[in-house]
């Protein structure tokens, strides 16, 4: 029983982080609104995101704010401190991300001012038609 | 680093994500999605990271939420799930794609979770990713920069031209997203 929890627990971020990335990745293939897809992009990087924070933490480790004094006398053990490198490279992805976010949605906004719609459908019927 | 917490929050967070995604009304779901974020971002916290939590709490699920809010507002609410009848052309041409998708996405996750299993345990001081590089930032960061807080450190020292150019992937957003916009301005 014990061990069955211990590899459940080991596991169990990654697991989520598939789970969470195939949610997204089949909102952006399969619906046709392209509201859904940004959504669906957005828990695709969200995932990534759980993925990195996921590999850096350590058991019992604290958060990456180290106590001045104790830092420069180098008592600092490695082992204590979560990986602050995941950290710093999903700070940037975030960022980017968000940015992504900003001009899909400016991209829609203009596709349904031309279409009327943000339907995939409707607005692959208006091209055909016009 | 608690166990139990992590493993509800993971839970809630994979009931938040397929909720977005069945969620039929646009609002509803982006409202949804808001919730995820900062489920996602309670997760990070827990974890140690505070730095991302700050951010995903104020980027992902405040000004993303913003932007899905003001896009649905100058756009339309309804999915048109709700407006699609029986009688639609499309109704019964999806059927048979509909399980295309589906069967994607879970080739592709039973791939990673094939992959998994090179995947170090979670949270294990010893593993890959924790010990060749980051050792080196958490012994002399604080000695070389004098910034206590190690990711700032480490994103506005020794990463400083990263963060820099961060700016610009910024900046030419916010460009194109005025001229993709400030055009439809013209024409009308």
């Amino acid at each position: 029983m014990d061990a069955w929890l211990f590899e459940i627990i080991g596991k169990f971020n990654y697991w989520i982080y598939v789970v969470l990335m195939m949610t997204g990745f089949y909102a952006m293939i399969r619906k046709n609104n392209l509201i859904k897809k940004l959504l669906g992009m957005n828990i695709f990087q969200t995932a990534i995101i759980l993925l990195y924070i996921s590999m850096g933490s350590k058991v019992g480790g604290k958060i990456p704010i180290l106590d001045k004094e104790q830092a420069l006398a180098g008592a600092v053990q490695v082992a204590d401190v979560v990986n602050p490198l995941p950290h710093v490279l999903m700070l940037t992805a975030i960022v980017v991300s968000v940015s992504v976010t900003g001009v899909a949605l400016a991209v829609a906004l203009r596709i349904y001012k031309e279409y009327g719609s943000i339907d995939e459908d409707q607005i692959l019927e208006r091209i055909g038609k016009s | 680093m608690i166990w139990q917490i992590d493993l509800f929050l993971l839970i809630l967070v994979v009931i938040c994500g397929f909720g977005t995604v069945a969620t039929r009304g646009l609002l509803s779901s982006t409202i949804v999605f808001s919730a995820y974020s900062f489920l996602m971002c309670l997760l990070y916290a827990e974890m140690g990271a505070v730095d991302v939590a700050f951010t995903e709490a104020v980027v992902g699920a405040g000004i993303s939420t913003i932007f899905f809010i003001a896009a649905l507002f100058r756009s339309t609410r309804r999915s048109p799930l709700i407006i699609r009848g029986v009688d639609d052309p499309h109704h019964f041409k999806d059927q048979g794609l509909k399980l295309l998708p589906l069967g994607l996405s879970f080739i592709t996750g039973a791939l990673l979770f094939y992959g998994m299993a090179d995947f170090p345990r979670w949270g294990d001081p010893g593993s890959q990713p924790n010990t060749h590089v980051s050792a080196y930032y958490i012994k002399n960061a604080v000695r070389e920069t004098h910034v206590p807080n190690l990711v700032t450190a480490v994103l506005g020292d020794y990463r400083g031209y990263d963060t820099m150019f961060e700016l610009v992937v910024i900046y030419c957003a916010g460009v194109s997203v005025v001229s993709i916009l400030k055009q439809e301005g013209e024409e009308s």
